[in-house]
């Protein structure tokens, strides 16, 4: 057992949770699997299959909601008038870059469902990955990035969808979702698909701090700064 | 060591509450008003939901600064203080990046919905709401700031235990 004593310390989340519940059908903390092992190892813990489940779900909010906003187009001919009998028509397309509100959403939740991806294929794949006890850590504090990141995003894109829904009196700017219903109602979609990963996102990130505080609780002193 | 850190966080908390207050207060008395064809248009922050949305977010995030501000170093609240940091954060970059999305179709428009700018017409209002946001980003940035020095201070037992 010489590589023990070096990674005694090098606990992860769920070796922590593993050790506090006395279960005995897994790895010691610091057994020699270490980074050679990568497998998908057994999620029999109610409490990983949560998280994971949660993960999974967000990333299908977050994926649903960039897809839907990016392919959201729409083309209509408009008559603007008639010179006689001939009537003059102009036609327009609503893209969702045209406002840049909606690009940043977009760029936003891309951003989320590469992180959800990548969280989790950690977490069935990647178990035993410790970052020299930097696991935790990294998990709860781009779990909370990313949590800002799409709040960011979808308030600006749901308020910009509100003044295309009722316009602006006081600025003279006029709604668009009469005329472009097709367009409002996806851009909708994508918003509110957004909402339910937001909120899924915070309940992630909520348990992956309380995880940071757990372990932070078994291997040091609490410092009530 | 504590004194040290309860310094700091003392510090950055009375510069955030400084931000948050200034960008509450500017956004709220944001004013101007013009005349075109005899027809008054007054700008204020009510005009907008979203503006809206940043003075309320801004003056909630500033209480509660007020409110952490008053609590003992020694007491056992502060882990739950860093949980509301890290969600008044959040609400701060949400309120922020809407105000700016509003402000940027007030600013340069958007041609394709067919929304003119209104910069021209009520600058002094334009200008307002500027200062607003410009303290509101920094609000944010002290707030990130604090986020993470709290974590730091949180989470230094960690690495320096061993078993």
């Amino acid at each position: 057992m010489k590589d023990l004593p070096s990674t005694a310390y090098h606990l992860t989340c769920s070796t922590v949770f593993m050790a506090q519940e006395g279960d005995g059908n897994h790895e010691k903390p610091g057994a020699a699997s270490g980074y050679g092992s990568l497998g998908p190892r057994l999620i029999s813990k109610r409490r990983d299959m949560i998280l994971i489940l949660l993960r999974f779900m967000a990333l299908l909010a977050t994926t649903s909601g960039t897809i839907v906003m990016a392919l959201n187009r729409e083309t209509k001919t408009f008559v603007v008038g008639t010179i006689g009998t001939t009537p003059i028509k102009a036609t327009l397309t609503a893209k969702f870059q045209h406002t840049p509100a909606n690009i940043f959403f977009v760029v936003a939740n891309g951003w989320a469902t590469l992180h959800n991806m990548l969280m989790l294929v950690i977490e069935t794949y990647g178990r035993d990955l410790d970052f020299k006890g930097l696991r935790c850590v990294a998990i709860a504090s781009l779990d909370t990035m990313i949590f800002a990141l799409v709040a960011a995003g979808a308030s600006s894109a749901a308020f910009i969808a509100e003044i295309a829904k009722n316009g602006n009196s006081h600025a003279a700017w006029n709604k668009i979702c009469d005329k472009f219903e097709t367009f409002c109602h996806h851009g909708g979609a994508a918003i509110i698909a957004s909402f339910v990963g937001l909120a899924l996102l915070s309940a992630i990130s909520v348990i992956s701090n309380f995880k940071l505080q757990k372990q932070k609780t078994t291997v040091g002193s609490v410092d009530a700064m | 060591m504590t004194k040290i850190r309860s310094m700091i966080t003392c510090l950055l908390r009375l510069i955030a509450l400084a931000a948050t207050l200034c960008a509450t207060i500017v956004m709220a008395a944001a004013h101007d008003s013009t005349e075109i064809f005899n027809l008054k248009f007054e700008a204020k922050y009510s005009n907008s939901p979203s503006f809206k949305y940043f003075v309320i977010v801004n003056t909630v995030v500033s209480c509660y600064t007020l409110t952490t501000l008053l609590i003992p170093h020694k007491s056992l609240l502060w882990r739950l203080i860093l949980i509301l940091d890290t969600v008044m954060a959040l609400l701060l970059t949400s309120s922020f990046s809407a105000a700016m999305a509003i402000a940027y179709v007030g600013k340069k428009g958007n041609s394709n919905a067919g929304w003119l700018p209104i910069c021209g017409q009520v600058p002094k209002f334009c200008d307002q709401a500027t200062n607003a946001l410009i303290s509101g980003f920094v609000a944010i940035l002290i707030y990130f700031f604090l986020l993470l020095y709290s974590l730091h201070a949180a989470l230094t037992p960690v690495f320096c235990a061993k078993d």
